[in-house]
């Protein structure tokens, strides 16, 4: 029992096959004396789609500059499962090791962030330019994107002249460009109508379920996170309000913040 | 009026402003384009934030763009003579141009950069790149029509400037209204310089405007 106990202990950085491929704990960001976030503790598990909801000013964007490194929070822990299956504290790195740990983590913005003086193809190109690709492995990667998206008519257009749900597409593909294990979606909907919204979703749903992609989805739309999320974490105040299977908190809703923004979804989207 | 002009001494003077203003342009905007992004990357919300830095080079910048050009051209002889070996002549006169153009340009390609959307800099940062790759794919790309509106409206200035020149014996279509037309009084040789200079400068600013909507995609 003791041995067992110490090669536990040995191979305690190496993480178990539950590991999850995030996990934050008790994360704090302030800026002044507003606290964005506070004392978060959270695991995304491989392979699923977490929704985080929570209404403007809840500390949602700070949370996810948290996870990509963009901010540093004041205190807590956030560990990312890296390409070696360990978990990686990323919080004391310095900005060039950052930029290895964002190159693995896609993102996908509400306002698409395109770069409008790149064709569609280059745009997709550009973390695989980052990473260090090479201009044929490029290519390949590109075309291969473009199908997944339904784009392959436009690879050499230019952002300005897609409509908002291609602009969406073409952001997904750069964000899967250098096959990342962690895809943040940042209110990737919220620009987008209706309809094209459940195109969306349903493109992100069939990636997770096709490329084992896990997805962390920020959004203040129920109706989003009933469509796709496994799980569902409600946040107010920077503070997580309840969190729970979709299905449970949607049935039972414990906390009143989610209460009301259940009484408040619009039921226009289907489950996909 | 007759056209009987001058026109060996138009055409020399062409070519005179055209050097001038074409090669202090160019060398404005080599060192003009790094000088705005350095005060665009060090200001405080940049992307290499470097308060001190950005205060220098910006009262130095204020420094130099506040003189007037002729007083440049005259307190920038010493120089002249040190670069170029003489301070009179067209070669001469492009260092003191050029040194007026950098910190113009320099504080143009600035407002150009800084109009640059930060949440797209936030985006190839959440990519992994690099200071440089936010400069070479990002800032510079996104800002280029601009630029080059901005690049546009520096070469015509310095047309403008180039006339001056003339004071130390540099030439151009300045000097030659300047001795031609005001102090012989040979109004023709006035007017033809002026209408070949709104034509070189409709000229640049046409070529200008069309090449800042070709690199245009927005």
């Amino acid at each position: 029992m003791n041995s067992l106990a110490s090669a536990t202990l040995a191979s305690a950085t190496l993480a178990p096959a539950t590991a999850p491929m995030l996990r934050l704990a008790n994360v704090s960001k302030r800026f002044g004396s507003h606290a964005a976030i506070a004392d978060i503790s959270l695991d995304i598990r491989r392979g699923e789609i977490l929704g985080i909801i929570g209404r403007s000013g809840a500390g949602k964007s700070t949370l996810i500059r948290c996870i990509n490194g963009l901010e540093k929070p004041d205190s807590g822990r956030i560990d990312i499962l890296g390409p070696d299956n360990q978990l990686q504290d990323i919080v004391p790195l310095g900005e060039r090791e950052l930029q290895k740990v964002r190159g693995r983590i896609g993102m996908v913005f509400q306002q698409f962030n395109l770069l409008s003086a790149k064709t569609v193809a280059d745009n997709i190109a550009l973390p695989l330019k980052i990473a260090g690709r090479s201009r044929t492995e490029r290519k390949v990667r590109v075309t291969e994107l473009l199908s997944l998206v339904g784009l392959e008519a436009k690879a050499d257009a230019y952002p300005a002249q897609l409509s908002g749900g291609q602009k969406q597409r073409v952001g997904i593909a750069r964000a899967l460009a250098a096959e990342p294990a962690l895809l943040l979606s940042d209110e990737a909907t919220s620009a987008l109508d209706p309809e094209t919204t459940t195109s969306i979703l349903a493109l992100l749903k069939d990636i997770n379920r096709k490329l084992g992609v896990t997805i962390l989805l920020i959004t203040h739309e129920m109706a989003v996170i009933r469509a796709i999320s496994d799980r569902v974490i409600v946040l107010d105040h920077g503070r997580i309000a309840e969190e729970g299977p979709t299905d449970r908190v949607f049935a039972d809703p414990q906390s009143d913040l989610t209460k009301r923004l259940l009484a408040a979804v619009q039921l226009g989207l289907e489950t996909i | 009026m007759s056209f009987n002009l001058p026109y060996p001494a138009l055409l020399n003077a062409l070519w005179q402003t055209l050097a001038m203003t074409f090669a202090s342009g160019a060398l404005g905007f080599l060192f003009g384009l790094p000088l705005g992004l350095i005060l665009v990357a060090t200001s405080p919300n940049g992307i290499w934030p470097k308060p001190w830095l950005n205060r220098i080079l910006g009262a130095v910048v204020n420094a130099f763009r506040s003189l007037p050009f002729i007083i440049l051209l005259v307190a920038l002889i010493p120089l002249t003579r040190l670069i170029v070996g003489t301070s009179i002549g067209t070669a001469a006169a492009i260092v003191p141009l050029t040194i007026s153009a950098i910190p113009y340009f320099g504080r143009v390609a600035e407002v150009a950069l800084r109009e640059v959307d930060s949440n797209l800099i936030d985006a190839v940062r959440a990519m992994g790149g690099n200071r440089w790759t936010i400069i070479r794919e990002v800032l510079v790309p996104e800002a280029l029509p601009s630029l080059v509106a901005g690049f546009t409206v520096t070469l015509v200035l310095l047309t403008g400037a180039s006339a001056m020149a003339g004071a130390v014996g540099a030439g151009g279509l300045g000097d030659l209204a300047i001795r031609y037309g005001y102090q012989r009084f040979e109004t023709g040789v006035m007017i033809a310089v002026i209408i070949v200079l709104i034509l070189l400068v409709s000229l640049i600013q046409a070529i200008g405007d069309r090449a800042s909507r070709l690199f245009d995609h927005r």
